[in-house]
């Protein structure tokens, strides 16, 4: 009875994906399909490892606990992604549209040139919403890691003379590399599908799979938009995988 | 004077909450304390203090007459020149045994620190385990590694936080009594913290007793044995 739900809701609809996939792939690959899928990854491994870095940041200073400063910018990482997608976005608009327009009218008076825009419109603008989005997932994460480090580790470190940044680097980091790897999958994953934020700031001419699925999708055009969906379904396994094996891991231990 | 440590009316407060109320005394350079108090006093308050990791709300911490934090100025944990040891020993679990110890020695060439690294274990009387990992070792050697680790780096002031808590009986009691023997070998200065009152008195040459965030007396361990300004 259990696999019922997993049935429907999973398994059948993966297998009519790969079917359709499978037509689409015999009737000849699109050719943007593999220019898609790079800029993709390549979005998505980026901005996962800057989240990942903010993200660790935000929590080690936390850990500091005489840092106001920190406790503050915890609580405002996970405002990212309490908001509607679209709202960020177009806040990341106004904010890069008016520091461009400024920097424009600059450059316009001084020396009767125009650069352009220069992060709206970008794929600045981009990286920098979803870096805004995600730190909440990756700090959750890094915190629970964190907090299995008895703080005398840290009063440790510290009193042998390394700097709190320091500690971070050589007692921290070791000790929470793999659950950070697993943190930037989880992350890597949700820019991966991750859909309003990326249509509105992506730059022109710029796809993603995720993209791709929708335009296709949105046009009941189902075969065309399933090889890109099958993509985004089987990255999106690896971290499924992973934490159950984790999961598993921790049971038996 | 010769202190390594003044203390100077100390006090401070976990969230508006007091913990220690004018705490004052000194520790001359080479001697032993031991800090008595039940659990809760304020006595890990105080060692935090001490290496820089809970601001003070009043008074002033000397280290070798430094002023090392007052209500204006909080030296850095890592400039202040303390070792601290720890009840769950604190090693780092990711390097082995030698690498933990190398980790607070500072020199120029590996060499040298691996020469220094491996005194500090015949120091201790852990020769040989240098390559063997910190889960792989009992609580007692793990206590002889951290206190290694803690030497290495040669601190001014040793600042030991009920590191003998967790083992027991027999074993314990000869600890205690190796380590202190060792200390005072090497004209180290150090306060062991404990709720023990028979390894408080082993071990210091002088002891504080501490109540309620309050130090009732301090003095050798005669002095108070035999007048006890309170039961």
């Amino acid at each position: 009875m259990a696999l019922v739900p997993v049935l429907f809701g999973f398994v059948i609809p993966f297998l009519i994906l790969a079917s359709y996939a499978l037509e689409s792939v015999t009737a000849g690959l699109d050719s943007q399909w593999l220019r898609y899928s790079w800029n993709s990854l390549s979005v998505a491994l980026t901005a996962s490892t800057i989240t990942v870095v903010v993200g660790l940041l935000i929590s080690y200073g936390k850990r500091q606990q005489n840092r106001y400063g920190a406790s503050i910018a915890h609580r405002l990482a996970g405002i990212g992604y309490a908001m509607p997608g679209a709202v960020l976005a177009i806040g990341v608009v106004i904010l890069f549209g008016g520091v461009d327009r400024h920097i424009n009218a600059i450059f316009e008076e001084w020396f009767n040139y125009s650069p352009g825009l220069l992060f709206s419109g970008t794929m600045f603008s981009l990286l920098f919403a979803y870096v805004v989005r995600f730190p909440a997932i990756a700090t959750g994460g890094i915190d629970s890691s964190l907090s299995r480090i008895s703080p005398s580790m840290d009063h440790a470190s510290r009193s042998l003379g390394f700097s709190a940044l320091a500690t971070m680097r050589r007692v921290h980091l070791p000790m929470v590399r793999s659950s950070l790897f697993t943190v930037a999958l989880v992350v890597f994953v949700d820019i991966m599908k991750e859909l309003p934020v990326t249509l509105l700031l992506r730059p022109f001419n710029f796809e993603t799979l995720a993209t791709h699925v929708y335009y296709y999708a949105s046009d009941e055009m189902l075969r065309e938009s399933s090889l890109a969906a099958l993509m985004i379904v089987l990255v999106g396994l690896g971290p499924v995988i992973l934490l159950s094996r984790n999961v598993a891991a921790h049971r038996e231990g | 004077m010769n202190n390594t440590l003044e203390i100077c009316n100390l006090s401070c407060s976990y969230s508006d909450c007091p913990v220690l109320e004018g705490v004052t005394f000194n520790l001359q350079k080479g001697r032993l304390a031991s800090l008595l108090g039940p659990s809760g006093c304020g006595k890990s308050t105080l060692l935090n203090v001490v290496a820089g990791f809970h601001e003070l709300d009043g008074g002033e911490v000397w280290i070798d007459g430094e002023l090392a934090s007052s209500t204006h100025a909080n030296m850095r944990p890592e400039n202040r020149n303390t070792g601290m040891i720890f009840q769950d020993y604190a090693l780092f679990p990711h390097l082995d045994v030698l690498k933990n110890i190398m980790f607070g020695i500072q020199k120029s060439s590996r060499e040298k620190a691996t020469i220094e690294a491996n005194e500090c274990l015949q120091l201790v009387r852990m020769d040989g385990y240098g390559a063997r990992y910190p889960h792989e070792l009992s609580g007692g050697q793990q206590q002889r590694v951290a206190l290694a680790r803690a030497l290495a780096a040669k601190p001014s002031l040793l600042l030991m936080d009920e590191p003998f808590s967790n083992l027991d009986g027999d074993l314990r009691r000869q600890l205690v009594r190796e380590i202190r023997d060792l200390l005072k070998e090497r004209g180290i200065t150090a306060i062991l913290v404990t709720h023990d009152q028979e390894e408080a008195f082993l071990f210091g040459e002088e002891v504080g007793l501490l109540k309620s965030g309050i130090l009732q007396q301090w003095g050798t361990p005669e002095e108070i044995y035999t007048r006890p300004v309170n039961r």
